[in-house]
């Protein structure tokens, strides 16, 4: 759409390449992963490998009760060395440290089989490469060639896209069945349901739009308060969002109306999504898509002379006060 | 209504209608002076109503509260201020509903049933003072709305009615691209004629009339529409038990299709587990397929202005193809995903039936009449 700024055409395009693959395990797709036996006990699961302190973060775990099958999610068109990073951390994952995961009681109630795992199997998909990209990588640019042959080592790896097929580009699954499975594809639908609103940095302007849909949705059937600890706890540790940026979207949101801060002694940082808010809530992804949360807080706060004394003093581009970044 | 309601305590649902086809039952001879269908004669209508927690035998109370409370909007303040509604507990099942119009000193009454998690409302008042009266009170009710089912699956149900053809229809016809809008009421229908009027003008049917015979002649006559609501205006007397049946095959039906294409029976339910990992239970979609034309490049625009800026929603955009969309009457959010023409819902966390339906009848009664509709839906996790 026109006047759609780049800061958040990043992040859209990383949020709907999650929403995509996920797309291939509803009903909608053809054949759907699910009617072929997989469930998707988590989503952006934590799986401690086999040293101590190192674990696998994929963006979703696909089960059929015996091949336990880690995924990670890329969109753009470039094979970076963290990719290979992140799919030898998957790798390192075994078939002992698998089955303990499917077994953690949380995780076992979200599957139908047993927790039993006959091989761990990994791959990577993305969003934006394809046959022909693989084909000038191989031949024609410089060091791609070497990045995508150490990445072919470690994982298989897949394309997708909205209306077209989920599938294998090169690289291989140890399963024949995954193989002849994701060999043949698999139909996806043009425009996936809005599923997961994330990113692996959780950028301000997605934070603001997950936020909205998370708490400001629920207000259309009556008011829901969230403080910004509550919406701390909500993503962590996976998703480690600094407190200070909640704290700052939280303020932007207040000051588009998708929201308003309660009044309280306490300084939780308190805010309520009611009916009232509803158009807001519903335009949010319009908002942040006209103008980035710190550019539109800027011109706010120059013309807002109140807001010149900050209380918070959180009003910094660089706001990441907290300890640990984005642990992905 | 000339059945003593107490009497009909602790009785099952077959028994009740059995009582109240006493009243439209014909002898031979008030069948052959009666030549046409139609005319003031007593018939008897059923109203079939999803339930989305709404709880029996409160209906009462909730007018109350309706008449008090600041969210209520004015025509329904205005309807209650001209209306006494008072019910009566029969039994659990069963309740005795009357609605007053002391503007046109009369009262109306009606039965409330509560059959497998939905509610039947039956009456023998006239079609007018429905309209007027128990019609109005269900749009009111929260967490309450009549069934509603497509053309396709009304044709059917109709189709497998045993014995019984199609005696008369109304079909219509509007496509937002055409400047045509057509409606044809067929009375005395012969066989094919539904399907002529398909063939020739796109038209789908919203009301069908039967005739269902027993050996051999024409002894029960009855009539469905697509939302919601089931007449039975003849039975020849000998026939009474076959009449029941049909009734009572005919709710099953419309209950099952109506579930079968609106309910979230796989609701995306979200856990948020306490390492921030979430898993999501379901996938519901409904999606609206195939209509007469192969491309729709406005059909955003269309569905804001002729769908989406109607008092019943407030909508936001995502992207240039998707709407997320509060349906405030329901007070639930839902998803819309264009694939032109085609149209995409999506139920979100607490999405139910009652938006996913109002927003499909909205789709195919008001905006486009040649949509097909299917549900897909499916577990992600382990159940």
């Amino acid at each position: 759409m026109s006047g759609e700024q780049d800061h958040w055409l990043r992040q859209k395009r990383e949020i709907q390449a999650y929403n995509t693959f996920f797309s291939a395990l509803s009903a909608r797709a053809n054949p759907c992963l699910a009617a072929h036996g997989f469930e998707a006990p988590v989503e952006f699961p934590r799986i401690e490998g086999a040293r101590e302190g190192v674990a696998a973060h994929p963006d979703f775990l696909l089960y059929d009760g015996s091949v336990f099958l880690l995924v990670e999610i890329k969109q753009g068109t470039n094979i970076e060395d963290r990719h290979i990073e992140q799919m030898e951390e998957c790798n390192r994952v075994g078939i002992e440290r698998a089955e303990t995961y499917l077994r953690d009681s949380d995780v076992q109630e979200k599957t139908s089989y047993d927790g039993n795992v006959d091989q761990v199997e990994t791959c990577i998909v993305y969003e934006g490469i394809d046959e022909e990209y693989l084909e000038k990588c191989r031949n024609e640019w410089d060091n791609c060639r070497e990045k995508l042959e150490k990445l072919e080592e470690q994982t298989a790896i897949l394309t997708q896209g909205r209306g077209e097929s989920l599938r294998l580009l090169t690289g291989e699954f140890d399963s024949t069945r995954l193989q002849s499975r994701f060999e043949s594809g698999i139909d996806l639908p043009t425009n996936p349901k809005t599923e997961f609103i994330v990113t692996e940095s959780w950028e301000k302007e997605c934070l603001a739009v997950a936020i909205s849909h998370t708490w400001g949705h629920q207000a259309a059937s009556g008011p829901v308060q969230i403080s910004a600890s509550d919406i701390r706890s909500h993503f962590a540790p996976r998703h480690a969002v600094p407190m200070g940026r909640i704290k700052r979207v939280l303020h932007f949101l207040n000051e588009v109306d998708a929201c308003s801060e309660v009044d309280d002694e306490e300084e939780t940082h308190l805010y309520e999504f009611t009916v009232d808010h509803m158009q807001a809530i519903l335009d949010i992804e319009q908002t942040v898509s006209e103008q980035s949360v710190e550019d539109y807080l800027m011109e706010d706060d120059q013309t807002d002379l109140d807001s010149f004394m900050d209380p918070d003093g959180d009003n910094g581009d660089d706001d990441d006060e907290d300890e640990d970044a984005a642990n992905q | 209504m000339e059945i003593d309601p107490t009497s009909l305590q602790g009785h099952n649902k077959e028994d009740i209608i059995s009582v109240f086809i006493e009243h439209v039952v014909k002898t031979e001879e008030e069948v052959e002076e009666k030549e046409t269908r139609g005319g003031k004669t007593t018939d008897l209508k059923l109203y079939l109503l999803d339930n989305q927690g709404f709880e029996f035998g409160t209906i009462e109370t909730t007018v109350e509260h309706l008449a008090t409370s600041d969210d209520t909007d004015r025509n329904t303040k205005n309807w209650i201020a001209d209306h006494v509604v008072d019910e009566q507990s029969i039994d659990d099942d069963l309740s005795f509903l009357q609605i007053s119009t002391p503007d046109a000193g009369r009262t109306d009454d009606f039965l409330v049933i509560r059959s497998n998690g939905y509610f039947w409302i039956l009456t023998t008042e006239r079609k007018e003072w429905c309209r007027k009266t128990v019609e109005k009170l269900i749009q009111y009710l929260p967490g309450v709305e009549r069934l509603y089912l497509s053309s396709d699956d009304l044709e059917d149900i109709v189709e497998g009615l045993q014995d019984a053809y199609v005696s008369g229809f109304t079909a219509k016809y509007h496509a937002p691209y055409r400047k045509r809008d057509a409606t044809l009421v067929f009375h005395g229908a012969e066989e094919n004629d539904l399907d002529k009027a398909e063939e020739a003008f796109d038209a789908t049917p919203s009301r069908i009339e039967w005739d269902q015979t027993n050996s051999p002649a024409a002894a029960i006559q009855g009539a469905n529409t697509n939302d919601g609501h089931l007449s039975v205006e003849n039975v020849r007397e000998g026939s009474e038990a076959k009449a029941v049946n049909t009734i009572l095959g005919l709710t099953e039906d419309y209950q099952e299709r109506d579930r079968a294409n609106y309910e979230v029976e796989h609701k995306p339910t979200r856990t948020i587990f306490d390492d921030g990992s979430q898993a999501i239970d379901g996938h519901t979609a409904i999606e609206l397929t195939d209509p007469d034309r192969d491309d729709a490049p406005n059909l955003a625009e269309e569905l804001q202005e002729d769908v989406l800026s109607g008092l019943q929603y407030n909508a936001g955009m995502w992207g240039d193809d998707t709407f997320f969309v509060q349906d405030k009457e329901h007070e639930e959010v839902f998803e819309i995903a264009l694939e032109p023409p085609n149209i995409i819902l999506y139920a979100r966390e607490n999405t139910t039936a009652l938006s996913l339906r109002s927003f499909c009848q909205e789709i195919l009664d008001e905006f486009d009449s040649t949509y097909s509709l299917e549900k897909k839906q499916n577990m992600l996790v382990g159940q």
